[in-house]
């Protein structure tokens, strides 16, 4: 096939796709989220509509509590725009789906109908051609959608709030990778069938049944994910259930993964913003994204020893200020409950509830007076099954109560996941976090691509086949 | 490619639909045929309906598997691909995308066969022009009518330039001046050494644009040659004389069958021995003979006799 046959067989791709009635009202649809996040500005000062009207000035400082820090605000606004937007793309990542199947459906059977067929393949283009030229009309179809879509929530987030996410474009290979196989499914039923509503019924019953199955086998992979890793085991299963849970498996290795293309597009946003973290410990869960502000770590220090400990010089000539977070057994340094009484009465002071990431605990907050200097002390207790995390904040009082010295400590505090031992977060893992490019066959995001794109393969093969075989 | 093979060549070529696993059964649709068609020339395909022409067509032009025998077209194997850009083809009952206006869809027909840019950009207004349809190329093909589509068709078949079209039904839905202006494109194609290949019904057409004719009856080739050699004499002579006596058919007595007077003669119905004593007799009594002209059946008076000598045939 040469240069002038491609371009043609792409333009005619083109030309199909915008005189389509369902892609222009499509189109219109898709533009109005980019216009929706133009017009109205989310901003820490409140939400604003057209820039003028201000709606609810509150709407990221509600919870009660002290007001908080603008650092605070800025990041609660960033969760809550990833929130809004995650909303969004999921519902024209169905909607999409659905509707585009509806419009490109009858691209192949309309070529195949008497007399259109007699033209187009008399042509010297090999029927494989023809018929690859419908499937990426279908695909340039979404493309154009997904780039109004997600280049108009882009753009809008943008010039409006100020919320400028390069990995948004991520999105729209996932839209696509998402409508790829359902579309290459509806081109199979469209040369089998020959009927632009046949393929378009056949296409729209299969999405939930593939759905339903892919579902059925993520629940269960999560189930055996949580057997394995708290070594429980599993109930014996009667001949049935272990038939179904046989095909369950072999048609997710099988059949298409297109719901994969939006977790594999998070993962790749997720890639996109990834900044290794200051501190890492698996058995714990732990992951420390940054180093408290202005404090370094001490090159030597360790969590299972001394302790991991961050130093910052006294601004005022004074005692350093430190963060030290040290795991001892239990049966080293006692339970959880007794060691809060114990330092209940040293210190003369109350306990607080804590919760950091997953885990909850206990903190003390008191001054105590070192030399001239009087210094703020703060510790958290958190017991994670056997083990005992003690994190210690000790600073100079009137520089730790300032308002820069307060926001850096929540900052640190607040960028902690602690997620617990193995067992305790395979019991929470959904399969969404258990989807990775690194994990075993059931969640593995490699696989799921390769085999879903192998699925694509064989159901073109499949069509084009059938297409070889049809006498006009 | 071969140039002094034949623009069309077929040989034991036949097609049977709905065989049955093992190859038993079936309708056949063209039964071991065998045809030839010189370049350069004008030819008609003809049959009743169900007689396989079509199916022969789209044999020619990969459209539909042959079951037996061999197909070629300007010396090359039918599925070629290479050989199919020398090609053009009108389909019968055709419907072109109506998402594409008629330049659109010249340019998209001109590229599927390997035309360049440059090329199509001289070619496109020539052939709109020849159609008579340069006004209305830029609309989207959905708006026009049957015979604006039938114009367009036969753009498409034309653009490339082919050296073999292959015409189902062309002047099907074209009114009488656009006829005229198929049969004119038609001629000038041969002018220019382009071998056409008719496949009609309007038996008037064919007679008025062919060379060479073929009839296929069940898929057969019962009758194959020149318009003359399918149109034999009828035995009806058409006298011209230089003036009408009034007595005519009184002199010519009882001769002949059929007598019909017109303003300056008469047809009659006349044997051999008859044409010469009517001329005799005319010549007698002193009438000026100017002409005699012996009336031929035309295309379709022979092709409906010759397909119902064919059903009786097969009939009995």
């Amino acid at each position: 096939m040469n240069g002038p046959i491609v371009r043609a067989l792409l333009r005619d791709a083109y030309y199909q796709v915008v005189d389509n009635l369902g892609f222009r009202i499509l189109l219109v649809l898709f533009l109005l989220p980019g216009l929706f996040f133009l017009a109205v500005s989310f901003r820490t000062d409140g939400i604003w509509i057209v820039g003028t009207w201000q709606l609810d000035p509150d709407w990221l400082s509600r919870g009660g509590g002290a007001p908080p820090t603008t650092a605070a605000l800025e990041q609660r606004l960033q969760g809550q725009l990833d929130g809004i937007v995650d909303n969004v793309l999921l519902t024209f990542d169905l909607f999409a789906s659905v509707f585009a199947i509806a419009a490109v459906s009858f691209f192949v059977p309309q070529m195949l109908e008497r007399g259109g067929a007699d033209v187009v393949f008399s042509k010297p283009v090999s029927r494989l051609a023809l018929y690859l030229s419908r499937y990426v009309a279908g695909l340039a179809f979404v493309s154009l959608l997904a780039v109004v879509l997600i280049g108009g929530v882009f753009s809008g987030l943008w010039l409006a709030s100020g919320y400028f996410q390069p990995r948004l474009i991520w999105v729209i290979p996932a839209l696509v990778y998402g409508f790829a196989s359902l579309h290459a499914i509806s081109c199979l039923f469209g040369v089998l069938t020959r009927s632009s509503i046949a393929a378009i019924l056949l296409t729209v019953v299969f999405m939930p049944i593939n759905y339903g199955l892919h579902n059925a086998f993520e629940s269960r992979a999560v189930e055996q994910h949580v057997a394995e890793a708290t070594d429980k085991p599993a109930p014996p299963a009667s001949a049935a259930s272990a038939t179904i849970a046989v095909l369950l498996d072999a048609y997710h290795l099988v059949g298409p993964k297109n719901g994969d293309g939006s977790r594999i597009a998070k993962a790749l946003r997720e890639r996109l913003d990834y900044v290794a973290p200051e501190f890492v410990d698996d058995d714990l869960g732990l992951t420390i994204a940054a180093a408290p502000e202005g404090f370094q770590r001490e090159p030597r220090s360790a969590l299972r020893q001394d302790g991991l400990t961050w130093l910052a010089p006294h601004p005022d000539g004074g005692g350093e200020a430190s963060w030290r977070i040290k795991v001892e057994s239990v049966e080293r340094a006692g339970e959880l409950t007794a060691l809060t009484k114990t330092l209940r009465k040293e210190l003369g002071v109350d306990s607080k509830p804590t919760i950091i990431g997953k885990i909850s605990g206990r903190r003390f907050e008191w001054t105590e007076q070192r030399g001239q200097e009087s210094r703020l002390r703060r510790r958290w207790l958190l017991q994670i099954k056997d083990e005992l995390l003690t994190i210690d904040y000790d600073a100079e009082a009137a520089w730790a109560v300032r308002e820069d010295s307060e926001r850096a400590a929540r900052a640190f505090t607040s960028s902690w996941s602690l997620e617990g031992d193995a067992q305790r977060r395979a019991k929470s893992a959904s399969y969404d976090d258990l989807f990775a490019w690194d994990a075993s066959w059931r969640f593995n995001s490699v696989l799921s691509i390769l085999t879903t794109l192998l699925f694509i393969a064989l159901t073109l093969a499949l069509g084009w086949w059938k297409l070889s075989r049809i006498d006009f | 490619m071969d140039r002094s093979s034949p623009a069309v060549s077929v040989r034991a070529l036949s097609k049977v639909y709905g065989r049955g696993l093992f190859g038993g059964g079936g309708f056949r649709a063209v039964d071991e045929l065998t045809l030839e068609v010189g370049r350069g020339q004008v030819f008609g395909l003809l049959g009743p309906n169900g007689a396989g022409k079509t199916t022969l067509v789209k044999m020619l032009l990969g459209l539909a598997r042959p079951t037996s025998g061999d197909a070629r077209l300007l010396g090359a194997p039918v599925g070629d691909a290479l050989v199919r850009r020398k090609v053009g083809y009108l389909p019968e009952g055709h419907r072109f995308p109506p998402y594409l206006t008629g330049v659109q869809m010249l340019n998209l027909f001109g590229e599927m066969c390997g035309c360049e840019r440059d090329k199509l950009a001289r070619r496109v207004p020539e052939v709109l022009e020849l159609v008579g349809m340069r006004d209305a190329a830029k609309r989207k093909l959905r708006e026009f009518s049957k015979g604006m589509t039938q114009r367009m068709g036969l753009a498409q078949a034309l653009i490339h330039e082919p050296e073999l079209i292959i015409l189902d039904e062309p002047t099907d839905g074209v009114d009488p001046v656009g006829r005229a202006a198929v049969r004119q494109i038609v001629q000038g194609l041969k002018e220019r050494g382009v071998t056409v290949f008719i496949n009609s019904h309007l038996l008037q057409e064919v007679e008025l644009i062919c060379d060479r004719v073929v009839i296929m009856v069940k898929g057969k080739l019962v009758r194959e040659g020149a318009i003359e050699d399918l149109t034999p004499r009828n035995g009806r002579y058409r006298f011209e004389l230089g003036s009408v006596p009034a007595n005519l058919r009184v002199l010519l007595g009882d001769l002949g069958a059929g007598f019909e007077a017109h303003e300056r003669g008469f047809e009659l119905q006349l044997s051999d021995t008859e044409l010469d004593r009517c001329v005799d007799l005319l010549r007698t009594a002193g009438v000026s003979i100017r002409g005699i002209l012996a009336r031929r059946l035309n295309l379709e008076q022979a092709f409906i006799q010759l397909v119902k000598a064919q059903q009786q045939g097969g009939a009995q």
